[in-house]
């Protein structure tokens, strides 16, 4: 039911339009806008900068050759189309008539070396991992490009439309290691281009005159950053700041009442969880990971972490995943609800029916305090008593990154791309299990890993039984317990408006006055 | 001799700091890979080429070495998170801390020495109490708490001052640095005022005053001309101090007024492992005390002449 739900929010486009709601003197439409980030974009190269604040800026000046229509769905951007001559080859077609903002004619050469760059170690590519399977990438003629990969892999399309972002191969290539700085800057053929970016003052964008496509209705947005939550709520409020995606859905209430102000919300693609090491120790019995499950009450812990502005989770794949893979007619997996009678029920199963101690390490900054505080409360009811161990954050992440003392880990990850082949094999595969790897809980098998090949590979109706065979085996033998998800939010001024859902990489582009 | 003795124990001092930041940044858990990875999952391969191109896998002193080589060099190296020079991160962000602590110390001295003055001048009055009572409430107030309050109150109520940032123009800066700078300088008056006023005490009863007032010079005279220049010596000291505060340590305030300044910069690169910001700074930190002290001194010889007949006289 709840997943029906958050299917059809998922679906839902955001588009606010008209209402020009004040019916006074009508003030010129602004053509520039200011936008406010909660942390500073540390590079305008997705290599270096694949994070929210950098990301939201280098999608309004540099295409990637593919996006995501609003259902999640491949669509074209720079490449007009594509075929798939056999299962492991793409062949891309070049949009003609491209020009980077600097007048230079785009051609395949540049869009496949900047595919090609990120398999480079020397480049370290933060994308790196979306890449592995890519074998070799080359221009076909004037205006082709053919990606072969080692092995098929239906999730390189929503991974391209994520992180094959365009530059010209000779600034690229001349800067490995910082394009994309502020002292090396970028080139792309985007809506917009980059007339100032500084760490300091912040960035500031104009519109690209020789933009291919629909020119965007604002003709600068400067990009600052406020990292004080207060200070970026008065920014707003005092009308310095027309837009901002850095308030969290906790502070939500404190956003919702600002005079002039829309506070948008829509479904997030990021799941928070806990990860149970299943390989030692009492988290190895079954029965007790079973008995925490239903002894987790995650709707109280949903409530407590996102005010309302998301969900409790069923499974773990990010409710946005299964929309796409699954439409309105998501699996029935196995669950357990909250039920602390069943709960102790299963303890009484296991090897430990009178409860036991468990050290629970979390990084003191952020929300993870809070939720094991509540988890800690709701097992204390069935017995199990955590002492819970914060650490600064930065210990306690190269602490879990190697696989040191595992045992109930809070986790909450967003993704980027519709496809469950971002997450799953990071939560169930064995090679994720080793240090460095996101697999916390240590589970999987060889069959595990034989379902996860099986999965890289199969398509349409075979790559939905394969997912729910896994969810429903992690559903089982509960590894992880999925709580929540949370919304993503703008606070935007009614001066203008916008376009935003989980998968529309041009934010900035589709800001506009309002009424227009 | 004595200017190369102070040079030596300066070097001595940027050598031992260095070495001890940089231990202890390589003594904490994690390393540069995970900012440098972004937090996502990454290939062996990519782990690899970092570790190496880092110099991650040497001992502690080799990298230290490397480090030390191009620094004296001149080679601060470049940011990790940023990938830009570190002088060239440094340089972006000075102005805008120097301009905030050069501010608030203008406004330090401007309030603090003629309220402290005031409040010797009429000992135990209601201007005295009245600076008294100021003074300590202003020193009780946090600076981050009093940022706050004057961002409700100067920005958004009135909507005098701007709330965040800091400005292109000059004249644009001084706006937007009046807020924060005010917010720094509250705290630091007041110590200013209370030092000044104490030291000023302590001259009431010395024989030149009272000889001063029986010659019949006026008031303003008397403190002014005898009994400030007098009391400067322990205001110079509190006051070089608080600019050197200012420069390495105004985080707070930094943070609350959206200010990218040397402070915020700091936690940040700590919190990143950027190795070379935290060491440049830190360096920087250490020679901006070493300037000041070394300032206080020269402004001591030129205030004091008993300073400078003592020198010489050695």
């Amino acid at each position: 039911m709840t997943s029906a739900k958050a299917a059809t929010a998922a679906a839902v486009v955001l588009a606010l339009v008209t209402a020009c709601s004040s019916g006074g003197a009508a003030e010129p439409a602004r053509d520039s806008l200011v936008w406010a980030t909660a942390s500073p974009p540390n590079s305008l190269d997705i290599a270096h900068g694949f994070n929210n604040a950098s990301t939201l800026i280098q999608s309004a000046v540099l295409d990637t050759m593919l996006t995501l229509d609003t259902r999640g769905a491949p669509a074209p951007r720079l490449a007009t189309e594509w075929t798939q001559p056999d299962p492991a080859t793409y062949l891309f077609t070049l949009r003609k008539g491209v020009r980077f903002a600097d007048g230079t004619p785009l051609t395949a050469d540049d869009a496949a070396f900047s595919l090609r760059r990120h398999l480079d170690p020397k480049v370290a590519s933060q994308a790196a991992s979306y890449f592995t399977t890519v074998k070799q990438v080359e221009a076909v003629g004037a205006d082709q490009i053919k990606v072969t990969l080692k092995r098929p892999n239906p999730a390189f399309l929503a991974m391209a439309a994520i992180a094959w972002q365009v530059t010209p191969r000779k600034l690229a290539e001349a800067h490995p290691q910082d394009l994309g700085s502020p002292e090396v800057g970028t080139m792309g053929t985007g809506p917009f281009k980059v007339a100032k970016f500084s760490l300091t003052s912040g960035v500031v964008l104009e519109r690209n005159a020789s933009y291919w496509g629909r020119p965007p209705a604002l003709r600068t947005v400067e990009f600052k950053t406020i990292t004080d939550p207060e200070t970026l709520r008065l920014a707003v409020r005092s009308g310095e700041v027309d837009a901002t995606d850095g308030l969290t859905v906790r502070d939500a209430r404190k956003w919702t009442g600002l005079p002039g102000v829309r506070t948008i919300f829509y479904p997030g693609n990021n799941i928070g969880y806990l990860s149970l090491a299943v390989t030692s120790g009492p988290l190895k019995d079954l029965h007790v990971r079973r008995a925490i499950a239903h002894a987790v009450n995650r709707r109280a812990v949903s409530d407590l972490m996102t005010s309302g502005h998301g969900a409790p989770a069923t499974t773990v794949l990010p409710a946005p995943q299964l929309a796409a893979l699954y439409g309105d007619s998501p699996p029935s997996l196995p669950a357990h609800p909250y039920d602390v009678q069943r709960a102790k029920a299963e303890l009484a199963m296991s090897a430990y029916p009178q409860g036991f101690e468990l050290a629970v390490p979390y990084a003191s900054t952020g929300d993870s305090g809070t939720v094991m505080q509540a988890v800690a409360a709701d097992l204390a009811k069935i017995g199990i008593r955590l002492t819970l161990e914060p650490s600064p954050a930065d210990q306690y992440r190269a602490r879990v990154m190697q696989h040191d003392r595992l045992s109930i880990q809070y986790v909450n990850l967003a993704y980027g791309t519709p496809d469950p082949l971002e997450v799953l094999p990071d939560m169930v595969s064995r090679a994720a299990a080793e240090p460095e790897g996101f697999n916390f809980s240590g589970y999987g098998t060889a069959a595990t890993d034989r379902q996860l090949d099986a999965l890289a590979s199969a398509t349409g109706q075979d790559r939905k039984a394969l997912v729910t065979a896994l969810l429903t085996e992690v559903a089982e033998q509960v590894p992880y317990i999925p709580l929540f998800s949370t919304d993503y939010a703008v606070a935007l001024s009614e001066k203008f408006t916008g376009t935003f859902t989980t998968w529309s990489a041009d934010v900035i582009a589709s800001l506009r006055p309002a009424g227009r | 001799m004595a200017v190369v003795k102070r040079l030596c124990a300066a070097v001595l001092l940027l050598g031992v700091l260095s070495v001890l930041t940089y231990g202890l940044l390589a003594a904490a858990p994690g390393g540069p890979e995970q900012v440098l990875l972004g937090g996502r999952p990454s290939t062996p391969e990519t782990r690899a080429a970092i570790r190496e191109q880092y110099h991650l896998d040497d001992p502690f002193p080799v990298r230290y070495a490397r480090w030390l080589g191009d620094a004296l060099r001149g080679d601060f190296g470049t940011s990790i998170s940023s990938r830009e020079p570190v002088t060239a991160v440094i340089a972006d962000r000075l102005p805008v801390t120097a301009g905030l602590a050069g501010y608030a110390l203008v406004l330090t001295v401007v309030v603090g020495v003629p309220a402290g003055l005031a409040a010797a001048m009429r000992r135990g009055g209601r201007l005295d109490q009245g600076i008294t009572l100021t003074s300590l409430v202003a020193l009780s107030i946090p600076p981050f708490a009093l940022s706050i309050l004057l961002l409700y109150g100067f920005a958004v109520a009135l909507g005098w001052f701007p709330v965040f940032g800091a400005g292109d123009t000059p004249m644009d800066r001084i706006v937007h640095l009046t807020l924060p700078a005010i917010a720094l300088a509250t705290g630091q008056a007041a110590i200013v005022v209370r030092q000044m006023r104490a030291a000023a005490l302590d001259l009431a009863a010395q024989d030149f005053l009272t000889f001063a007032r029986a010659r019949g010079l006026p008031r303003r005279r008397v403190w002014v001309s005898y009994a400030l220049r007098n009391a400067a010596l322990p205001v110079l000291t509190v006051g070089g101090l608080l600019l050197a505060a200012n420069l390495t340590g105004s985080v707070f305030v930094e943070q609350a007024f959206g200010l990218h300044g040397l402070g915020a910069l700091l936690v940040g690169a700590v919190g990143q492992k950027d190795i070379p910001v935290v060491q440049a700074l830190v360096l920087l930190g250490g020679a901006i005390v070493i300037v000041v002290n070394l300032l206080i001194d020269l402004a001591y010889v030129a205030v004091d002449p008993r300073v400078r007949h003592k020198a010489a006289a050695a």
